[in-house]
């Protein structure tokens, strides 16, 4: 991790980064496990200071927040985040998985040599391929991009029709979503939409 | 051996291997998810994520805890501005997710993806390909000595990603947490932490049946809610296709907690708004809004 990885860091924690910078640094926090260390402890440090202030943001709104912590930690109390990192270690599959993927590669080798052999005849392979990847029910025949393009932004809602939606939401994450660990996140993030 | 021999028993041949590894790869990744599901509840971890919605990345601090059968989640968002509520941080308990189910296959084709390498734990990458517009593509990173999602995205029928979600710091314990944890836990503001709460489920369906619904999605809920704030309670269907979920609120048109026709898209959550029998419906879920249109024109009411 170098000294311009941080410093985007605390653009981002400050709200200065644009889009393309977002996006890039998904990608480097994926490559870069010191640097995912480094935002934790980041969010973290800024968070206790916010507590620490009453709850109220920092009045220095023009300092980055690299600088901020500096200035802070004259004043507060350290405050230290033991993160036990585990040992990293491969993945261990069985010689079953092993197999498959090996019949697997055999099967798409051979697959691409019979339709390299049989390229002539392939109007009715690729017929039926698109028979198998049809969808069931035909998307097509619901106007999706003009149903998409009238979405309105969450800031449009009034306040008692965004309170009723609220607790639709939360009952909607509390006793219907599916997905792992998502809906938390999703409620507490819809919960702070302004 | 004439070539029309050999030709046939190549095909045979190749239709055998394909018959016996795609469904087997699949399995195996329906068992990776259903232990995913198992380890959200079973383990105990407390972790700081990186989520994105659209352009918008935040931080939050996710503390789950597995205790004496007790199950406790609290989520903090670290990165809160100054114009937001000091100490804002809410909690919600988890749903208890229903496992995979068949119908799943019919609209989802599963498949591993390559290895990751995500809060320094390895993880292995499961896609659920769609297998229409009616539902997103989902990846997951999930580590597979223990079933922990370590990373997340929905992908739209366009390739964009709607919603990610990826942890930059975890750990997990074994049993109750321990005090590193609590303390680290402490940094942030106190978060509620709520319990499990009963399900406030009916068997009545009041005359409200799908006369047809897209493809996999089948009704698995009914709930009665209580209304807030002097509101009359909302009836919620729950409809799944074994990986999505959506939720249908009916109130009475003349309740003044019914809303206005609204349309609304907070990352992967969309909400719709419709009109039925004199009834004012709102669906929830993490579907296009096309699929809550859908869902919505096969709803009727029979009294």
């Amino acid at each position: 991790m170098n000294t311009s990885k941080t410093e985007f860091l605390s653009a981002l924690l400050d709200d200065e980064a644009g889009e393309f910078e977002q996006r890039r640094l998904l990608d480097e926090l994926n490559k870069d496990d010191e640097l995912g260390q480094t935002l934790s402890r980041y969010a973290l440090i800024g968070e206790a200071m916010r507590a620490g202030n009453s709850g109220q943001r920092m009045g220095r709104g023009s300092a980055s927040l690299l600088s901020r912590i500096q200035e802070e930690l004259d004043d507060e109390p350290a405050y230290t985040q033991s993160a036990p990192v585990a040992a990293p270690r491969k993945a261990v599959y069985s010689y079953r998985t092993l197999g498959i993927g090996m019949a697997a590669a055999v099967a798409a080798i051979a697959v691409g040599g019979l339709l390299f052999m049989q390229q002539p005849n392939s109007n009715g392979q690729q017929q039926a391929a698109t028979a198998v990847s049809a969808p069931i029910q035909t998307a097509a025949a619901l106007p999706a991009t003009e149903v998409d393009a009238r979405i309105q932004q969450l800031g449009r809602v009034d306040p008692e029709t965004r309170d009723i939606l609220k607790q639709y939401v939360a009952q909607h994450v509390k006793y219907a979503s599916s997905t792992a660990i998502a809906p938390s996140i999703r409620a507490v993030s819809y919960a702070n939409e302004r | 051996m004439p070539m029309n021999v050999k030709h046939s028993v190549s095909v045979a041949v190749l239709m055998g291997l394909l018959a016996w590894s795609a469904p087997s790869v699949a399995d195996e990744a329906m068992d990776l998810l259903a232990k995913m599901r198992s380890a959200v509840h079973t383990l105990s971890y407390t972790g700081t994520l990186v989520y994105a919605q659209g352009n918008e990345l935040t931080t939050y601090q996710i503390s789950h805890t597995q205790a004496g059968g007790a199950e406790k989640e609290s989520v903090t968002r670290l990165d809160q501005g100054g114009a937001g509520a000091p100490g804002a941080a809410e909690s919600f308990s988890l749903a208890k997710f229903q496992q995979v189910q068949p119908q799943m296959e019919q609209v989802y084709s599963l498949d591993f993806g390559g290895d990751e390498f995500v809060a320094n734990r390895a993880c292995r990458i499961v896609v659920a390909r769609p297998r229409d517009r009616m539902r997103y593509l989902q990846r997951y990173c999930i580590d597979p000595s223990n079933g922990m999602l370590l990373k997340y995205s929905l992908v739209d029928r366009n390739h964009e990603s709607v919603e990610q979600l990826m942890f930059t710091a975890l750990d997990i314990s074994q049993g109750a947490p321990q005090p590193e944890m609590l303390n680290k836990a402490s940094v942030a503001p106190a978060p509620v932490v709520a319990d499990m709460a009963p399900i406030p489920e009916v068997t009545d369906d009041a005359g409200w049946s799908f006369a047809s619904l897209p493809a996999g999605f089948q009704q698995t809920k009914r709930l009665m809610q209580e209304g807030s704030n002097g509101r009359a309670p909302v009836r919620q269907l729950i409809l799944s296709d074994g990986m999505t979920s959506v939720s249908v609120f009916i109130a009475q048109q003349d309740d003044p907690g019914a809303l206005e026709s609204v349309e609304l898209s907070a990352g992967a959550m969309n909400i719709f708004t419709a009109e039925v029998d004199k009834h004012k419906v709102t669906l929830v879920g993490e579907v296009p809004v096309a699929t809550l249109r859908s869902i919505s024109e096969g709803l009727h009411h029979a009294r």
